[in-house]
């Protein structure tokens, strides 16, 4: 292992806190995402302190478990569901585009792209958690080919997302409370579909 | 199950935005900034494959 750091254990050890760093950063913003879900789906829809906290012991809970079954893996497969949905959903958004709104024109050189860009960089990222991934395949020679495969699906599926999505909401009303919310679900409110 | 793992890692919550996100960039720039950044971010995985 230490031949990757020149033979330096001091160079691996501030490799590795600063991957822990990282990890630590991203569970956070992935809490508040989940907080965030919860406070619409719960009363009395507004941030209390109880929500993180619940929250964070029961996911604390849940690590526990899946480590200890040694199924967390598997169980990140089963969310091929949810994306499955949205690709069902984008159909739809598809075939009831023409809402007779004009408010966006689809253009073939916008000005987003940087933006994009910026966050395709880290929707493409796997590198965090897909060695442990392939380690639970006992096939080591062909990992190479599975990580190949893997982005190829993921390309697609972002190009399908994002043309049927953009083509999809082209001719619908952007009905957002505030500026802020920038998802595709401030094209759809509840209750008006 | 080891390929729709890491396809399902992949793809989290920014699909709620690339549609927009598209619509702003262009479908010319679409087509390139996914390309680009997904071969970059390939061919890192590719490199930790090779030395693992």
């Amino acid at each position: 292992m230490l031949r990757h750091f020149n033979g330096n254990k001091v160079i691996k050890i501030i490799y590795d806190i600063i991957v822990w760093l990282s990890l630590v950063l991203i569970d956070i913003l992935y809490l508040s995402l989940i907080v965030v879900q919860w406070e619409g789906l719960v009363p009395p829809y507004e941030y209390t302190i109880v929500n993180p906290i619940v929250n964070a012991v029961l996911l604390f809970i849940l690590v526990f478990v899946l480590k200890y079954f040694d199924f967390g893996a598997t169980l990140m497969a089963l969310g091929i569901v949810s994306i499955i949905a949205y690709v069902l959903f984008l159909i739809w958004v598809v075939v009831t585009y023409d809402q007779g709104y004009n408010n966006y024109e689809y253009i073939p050189f916008g000005t987003g792209y940087i933006n994009m860009a910026a966050a395709m960089g880290q929707a493409f990222s796997i590198q965090s958690f897909f060695i442990p991934v392939l380690k639970k395949n006992k096939n080591p020679k062909r990992h190479g080919f599975y990580v190949l495969i893997a982005y190829v699906f993921g390309t697609i599926a972002y190009y399908y997302i994002a043309y049927m999505g953009s083509v999809g909401i082209l001719h619908r009303d952007y009905v957002a409370a505030s500026g802020v919310q920038v998802t595709i679900e401030g094209f759809f409110p509840t209750g008006a579909w | 199950m080891t390929v729709v793992a890491m396809v399902n890692g992949m793809i989290g919550g920014l699909i709620l935005v690339l549609p927009i996100m598209a619509l702003n960039a262009g479908y010319i720039f679409t087509l390139i900034v996914i390309a680009i950044t997904g071969f970059l971010s390939w061919y890192s995985c590719f490199l930790c494959v090779e030395h693992c």
